[in-house]
């Protein structure tokens, strides 16, 4: 009885139970056996070693970027929102019972709770997989990286008001971030009229 | 010296400059360990587009995970982990699509020709039996024969036991070996007929 592949493969690796290595000198057989393993194995470790392409580097290097870019405006727009829902809580809390202090209107909670909810539905309509088309013309990955830019920048000046006391500030500034988002939108794709998007990149 | 290029040195100054977000440290990582990362990632799929896939995931972690290295162990054994881990994402991924048998890709066309390095013809035979393993059975193999991975550490990559390891490894010398005896039993036919005509004549 000869001893199993997985049994010499053990014994050629300097493993196996005393009775395998017993059998082992008593078996010609599977001796033959264990260094023809051994011998595919120097073969296999022989194998030479493959030259990556040489614009491998550039492209990952881009590509680290690119990710870089959309993990920092994820995490502003994360900021922003927390920090927005912070000041509404808290102005939804300090606000007097009787009259208004303030001269100039202040926007109604519910117009700032839309354009969060409008800025969330179009978020979630840019990281559709429809719209993440790897081939662009240049102008319009131009475009879209202005106005991913212009879109960082909102982020950043809404970090910035919702530290203040300025609703209306952040309310304008919310507005302007739903209009990039949807200018991004329209960039990346198109609506076909019935609310349902289809990939916009014609070759 | 050793079969695995991730065994190379490299100093610790290099590795904390990279840390560093050092542009010229980064590259020297690469210019480091691009083909060990290239070649496991070839050898482990059995393609050229998934291993350069699998070059480009790899360095794309390494750049995003170097800050929170913390130097335990070689860092070449930190960066063939993740090389790892993404060749079983993708196998992960792949199962979705198909089950695994139906990744026994057939004989690669391609131009052979006889070879008269007796070595050479044993390298070229195995890279394409190689290729023609199941994808589990080829990870397993290289990883144990090549990068000298110890079984306990296969099964905890793949997140089975070690018996799978070593099954697997098992299947994959007996399908090597009988491939690589009906390459030579043609070959030697091939040189038999040949032979056989010159006497004709």
């Amino acid at each position: 009885m000869h001893l199993r592949t997985e049994q010499l493969l053990a014994l050629r690796d300097g493993e196996g139970p005393p009775e395998d290595r017993h059998h082992l000198r008593e078996c010609p057989q599977c001796a033959r056996e264990v260094e023809a393993l051994g011998e595919l194995r120097a073969v296999l470790q022989g194998l030479p070693a493959l030259e990556p392409p040489a614009a491998a580097w550039p492209g990952i290097l881009a590509e680290h970027r690119r990710r870089q870019r959309a993990r920092q405006r994820l995490a502003w727009a994360a900021a922003a929102a927390a920090l927005l829902v912070m000041a509404v809580t808290a102005g939804l809390l300090l606000r007097p019972t009787t009259t208004r202090s303030s001269a100039l209107p202040a926007p109604r909670p519910a117009d700032l709770a839309e354009l969060m909810a409008a800025s969330r539905d179009l978020e979630m309509v840019l990281r559709s997989p429809s719209l993440r088309s790897p081939v662009l013309r240049p102008a319009e990955a131009a475009r879209i990286v202005a106005l991913e830019d212009q879109l960082a920048l909102v982020d950043t000046q809404l970090v910035a008001v919702q530290a203040g006391p300025s609703r209306e500030r952040a309310l304008a500034l919310w507005s302007d971030r739903v209009e990039l988002l949807d200018q991004l939108v329209r960039a990346r794709g198109r609506y076909d009229g019935r609310g349902e998007l289809q990939n916009a990149v014609d070759l | 010296m050793d079969a695995s290029g991730f065994f190379a040195e490299v100093d610790e100054l290099t590795v904390a400059r990279a840390r560093r977000g050092d542009a010229a440290a980064i590259e020297l990582l690469y210019a480091t360990f691009a083909r060990p990362v290239y070649t496991l990632g070839c050898r482990l799929t059995g393609g050229a587009d998934s291993g350069e896939d699998i070059l480009q995931e790899t360095f794309l972690e390494l750049l995003r995970s170097l800050p929170a290295y913390r130097g335990e162990g070689a860092f070449g054994c930190w960066l063939r982990r993740i090389a790892v881990s993404k060749v079983l994402m993708r196998r992960r991924r792949a199962r979705v699509r198909s089950v695994e048998e139906a990744q026994e890709v057939a004989d690669a066309p391609g131009a052979w020709s006889p070879a008269t390095d007796r070595r050479f013809q044993l390298r070229f035979d195995l890279e394409r039996a190689l290729a023609r393993l199941p994808e589990a059975a080829r990870v397993v193999v290289w990883l144990h024969d090549v990068e000298g991975m110890t079984h306990a550490e296969i099964a905890d990559a793949f997140g089975k036991t070690e018996s799978f390891s070593k099954s697997q490894l098992a299947r994959a010398h007996d399908r090597l070996r009988q491939w690589l005896v009906d390459e030579r039993s043609i070959e030697h036919a091939s040189e038999d007929r040949a032979t056989a005509g010159v006497a004709r004549r």
